[in-house]
């Protein structure tokens, strides 16, 4: 009986042999204080999310749409090649949901090739690079949206009427804000917008627009359907304009983009010396722009990150020789 | 035009009868029909005459488009019918639209020659379609280009296409983009030649509202003629309107001058003050008056003015309040403040302070209620009147891992795991001065099989926040260390003995050899020994992810008396204090000691000494986490082996 049990285990331990991988796997570590889990695939992972847990993503590219209906904080290894160079840069390649009782979630450190959906309340995207962003969930009030230090390529769509306070803070939209968007109290604070297409400012109302540089020159529909508008110490390209429907207070008009940026080209947003006009534009005296405030805007996020790796490959003697230059962040 | 077709027979027709009768026969009736449907023809009575003219509108809408035949025959009073008259005619309601008055169903347009992605529209079937719309000529290239529409009816015939040529200038001139209005002119009647210019701030839009004199122009019908013009020097056309100036029938059109003013408060007309004015043609009025005879709360004001011809104008009324308990301008002060987060107005935390102007408030507010995210603090004051100021609202944002005092953060360690073991961590401390720190240890892996591995890193800072893990591989070219202990070396024939391995980890399975021909598979095994000897231990170890046995063999590890001949030798460990803390004594009286291990539970070999005294060894112990040991002694005899407590 024993001399048979052997030799079963003799065949299933030659199986286990041809069993691993000479490449490293994925691995999406689920936390809540102590308890710690790990998984290769995201989908899994978000399966066995309970309210509360942090979810870390590898810095690889992630195939797919993702829904998340449970409070979560994911925390991605960074969106910018260069401040993530040691890992990669965490990229989604499809549409991220925060759906219904995602509410109190947050995202960092994470660049999406889809749009992202907010549909709860006291979600928080920092951090990140996102095609495009959708705030809505139909007629159900959500409110508290926080978007700071990211950018934005595509457009920002569906703040109805019962969204109410949301804050973009620091932030570089490419896109425009579409047509629709009427939220009571969606501030727009020390943002660049970069947009240069047709209908800026088409068919919105309510928004407040803050120690924002905006550089659009277009007048195609450029106030058209708007109304109920605030500009307030923002820094424009374009010359001076009003509406009786708008509160404009403290705003610069007509400084050429040129005289602005250091290298907006290259994606240096901060302001020249010489655009003195800029650097205490901002309502708490401080400069307009992504640079303003308190906090100026950051790429790596909060969490601990690796600066350069050059761990051994292969043990000598028993024992692994670990060389990590790696960093913790202040915020 | 009637919905039918139109047949109009004009029949002249004489009627020739034999000459006895001729004088009294007429024309009595007419039948008529089509085609074949002679059976269904109509019978239409005439009044008597001897020659008709007929003429009539007969509708064929019954009828099938094509050739017809019209057939008609009279009959006289004498019921004589004349011949059938027969005539062709042709009905054509679809291919040329004659007699049919369609509607129009649908209409395409396209610009240029894209007429593969031309606009379609249907529409509500009218007779006539007046169409104006502003087409989106955004997406087509400045210079000349066509506009083509067709339109199609009923019946699905579409019209010929027409085209308009137009020109699109949205660089060169401004057409085509919205345009600033910058100057206006007017003039009355013809007198264009002294027209009123004006120029405007450059607006896309302009409201005009004024009052112009028109004490030049005489009494009757007037025109006002007014034009616009853009910034590219374009003038609007003119916009030209009637109006009527009658200064002479009742006065109106004559510039008057106010001559007096009343006024009162509330009902009081009949105390109304009464004031005679120099005779002015406008007359600004700024005046304090006294209230203090009228009660608070809400109250009017009434006034009215009257010209030179003693016409009163209509009565102006304004509602005010008075409120002579709070109206104290001047030396309010403020004394209480009211705040709250979020949507919490009924839990709102009010302060009352010394009544000061300015108040300066400076405080740190707890937010510990308050969950990470986006949240608005409200704010607002209340003077010593009473008199609160709006709500004052600020988003603040909360993320109590995101800050820390500069450079008060520090990476504290990290861990390392493996793939096949992924709930072991190695947790190795940092210890960093800086933010940025840079690590460079060395972590012994015995524990690790030979071969390739899948290892994860992850670090930690001072926020108990972890980083991302990054994962690797790593080959390890030898054999993990690997021993084990039995509970006892030396027992009678027929008692039991416990093997305990030095590690679990990474291993699938251990093939035990017990020396007496008995095998087992098993972790820790407890072997019942039957025969007296010295019997060699062989532990073969497959480790996860591998194809081969490694063994760990003991050479007459065990023995095995016979029971009641001889006495045992008993060996015997002596190890205090338990538990310990910084030092563990061991003392083997009995056996010399060659080495000493302190192995974890886990199997891991934490410290390994060499012992110089054979007998005696202090160990120190003071580094290690508090928890439960193995003490392993190599001895000449074997292994001898204890637990121990750390504290």
């Amino acid at each position: 009986m024993k001399k048979l049990t052997i030799l079963l285990i003799c065949v299933w331990a030659m199986m286990l042999a041809f069993t691993f991988s000479s490449s490293a796997q994925t691995v999406f570590a689920l936390q809540n204080g102590s308890r710690t889990q790990f998984y290769t695939t995201l989908s899994t992972a978000i399966s066995n999310i309970q309210d509360g847990d942090t979810l870390y993503l590898p810095g690889k590219p992630l195939d797919g749409d993702y829904t998340f209906a449970k409070k979560v904080t994911i925390i991605g290894a960074g969106y910018d090649p260069d401040s993530a160079a040691a890992t990669g840069i965490t990229k989604i390649t499809g549409r991220v949901y925060f759906a219904k009782n995602s509410k109190g979630s947050s995202i960092t450190g994470v660049r999406t090739e889809g749009r992202v959906y907010v549909r709860d309340s006291l979600i928080t995207i920092t951090r990140s690079n996102l095609e495009s962003l959708e705030i809505q969930n139909g007629s159900n009030p959500i409110g508290f949206v926080y978007v700071g230090d990211c950018i934005i390529r595509n457009n920002i769509e569906g703040a109805n009427d019962v969204v109410t306070n949301v804050l973009i803070e620091r932030c570089i939209l490419n896109g425009n804000l579409g047509g629709g968007n009427k939220t009571n109290n969606l501030v727009i604070k020390n943002c660049v917008l970069t947009y240069n297409g047709n209908y800026f400012l088409y068919s919105i109302s309510n928004i407040i627009y803050q120690n924002s540089i905006i550089l659009n020159t277009n007048n195609y529909m450029f106030t058209a359907g708007s109304s109920s508008l605030t500009f307030t110490n923002n820094l424009f390209v374009r010359p001076a304009f009003s509406n009786n429907t708008y509160v404009m207070t403290g705003n610069i008009f007509g400084v050429p983009e040129s005289d602005i940026f250091v290298d907006s080209a290259n994606g240096n947003y901060h302001i020249k010396p010489t655009c003195t006009q800029a650097l205490t534009l901002a309502t708490d005296g401080k400069e307009v722009g992504i640079y303003g405030t308190d906090n100026p805007f950051l790429v790596p996020t909060f969490a601990p990150r690796f600066i350069s790796i050059n761990n051994a490959e292969s043990t000598v003697n028993g024992k692994l020789s670990v060389k990590m230059t790696v960093e913790a962040r202040n915020r | 035009m009637k919905n039918t077709i139109r047949i109009t027979a004009i029949l002249v027709v004489f009627l020739t009868i034999s000459p006895p009768f001729f004088s009294q026969n007429s024309i009595k009736s007419v039948e008529f029909w089509t085609d074949g449907n002679g059976e269904n023809r109509n019978r239409q009575p005439i009044s008597s005459s001897n020659t008709f003219i007929w003429q009539d509108e007969i509708n064929l809408a019954a009828l099938v488009d094509g050739l017809h035949t019209f057939n008609m025959r009279i009959q006289d009073s004498k019921g004589v019918w004349s011949q059938v008259e027969t005539l062709f005619f042709l009905k054509q309601t679809n291919a040329a639209g004659q007699g049919v008055l369609k509607k129009i169903a649908a209409l395409e347009y396209w610009m240029n020659g894209n007429s593969a992605n031309r606009t379609q529209r249907v529409l509500n079937g009218q007779t006539s379609f007046t169409w104006e719309e502003l087409i989106d000529v955004a997406g087509i290239p400045d210079g000349a280009n066509t506009f083509n529409a067709r339109f199609k009816d009923e019946y699905g015939v579409w019209s010929p296409i027409e085209t308009r040529f137009f020109l699109k200038q949205t660089n060169a001139a401004g057409q085509g983009v919205l345009k600033k209005i910058v100057a206006l002119e007017y003039w009355m009647n013809g007198n264009s030649a002294n027209r009123t210019q004006r120029t405007l701030n450059g607006q896309t839009s302009f409201t005009w509202e004024e009052l112009i004199d028109v004490a030049g122009i005489p009494d009757g019908a007037n025109t006002f003629n007014a034009r616009f013009k853009d910034e590219y020097g374009v003038w609007s056309p003119i916009e030209t309107r009637f109006f009527l100036k009658q200064t002479n029938a009742a006065g109106q059109g004559v510039l008057k001058n106010i001559a007096a003013l009343e006024y009162w408060m509330n009902g009081n007309s009949a105390n109304r003050t009464q004031r005679t004015l120099n005779g002015q043609t406008s007359f600004t009025w700024e005046e304090l008056i006294d209230v203090a005879g009228i009660p608070d709360g809400v109250n009017t004001f009434n006034a009215h003015f009257k010209d030179e011809y003693g016409v009163w104008s209509p009565i102006e009324t304004r509602f005010f309040v008075k409120q002579s308990a709070i109206s104290g301008e001047g030396n309010k002060k403020l004394t209480t403040l009211e705040y709250w987060m979020d949507a919490n107005s009924t839990n709102r935390i009010s302060k009352t302070f010394t009544p000061s102007n300015p108040y300066l408030w400076e405080e740190l507010i707890p937010t510990d209620d308050v969950p990470n995210g986006l949240h608005t603090f409200n704010v607002r004051w209340k003077d010593d009147k009473g008199i609160w100021t709006m709500v004052h609202t600020q988003f603040f944002f909360k993320d109590e891992k995101k800050f820390a005092q500069i450079g008060e953060n520090k990476i504290v360690g990290y861990r390392l795991w493996f793939s096949e073991e992924p709930d072991y961590f190695e947790n190795i401390p940092v210890i960093a001065m800086e933010n940025v720190v840079a690590i460079n240890d060395s972590v012994p892996l015995t524990y690790l099989p030979k071969g390739r591995h899948q290892i994860a890193y992850q670090l930690k800072d001072a926020r108990g926040v972890w980083s991302p893990v990054i994962t690797d591989s790593i080959d390890k070219p030898d054999h993990a260390l690997f021993s084990f202990v039995a509970d006892k070396l030396e027992i009678i024939q027929g008692e039991t003995i416990k093997f305990t391995p030095s590690t679990k980890l990474f291993i699938d399975s251990i093939v035990w050899s017990f020396g007496d021909g008995m095998t087992e598979v098993n972790f820790e095994p407890e072997h019942k020994y039957d025969s007296i000897g010295k019997f060699d231990v062989m532990a073969t170890v497959w480790h996860k992810g591998t194809n081969e046995g490694i063994p760990y063999e003991e050479i007459k590890y065990i023995t095995v008396t016979s029971t009641g001949l001889l006495s045992p030798e008993v060996y015997s460990l002596k190890m205090y204090p338990i538990p310990a803390k910084n030092y563990l004594t061991i003392e083997c009286p009995s056996l010399p000691m060659k080495s000493v291990q302190i192995i974890s539970l886990n199997g891991k070999v934490m410290k390994e000494f060499l012992t110089e005294n054979s007998e005696k060894a202090v160990l120190p112990i003071g580094n290690l986490q508090a928890g439960t040991y193995i003490i392993v002694v190599k001895t000449d005899k074997g292994w001898l082996s204890g637990k121990i407590v750390k504290e």
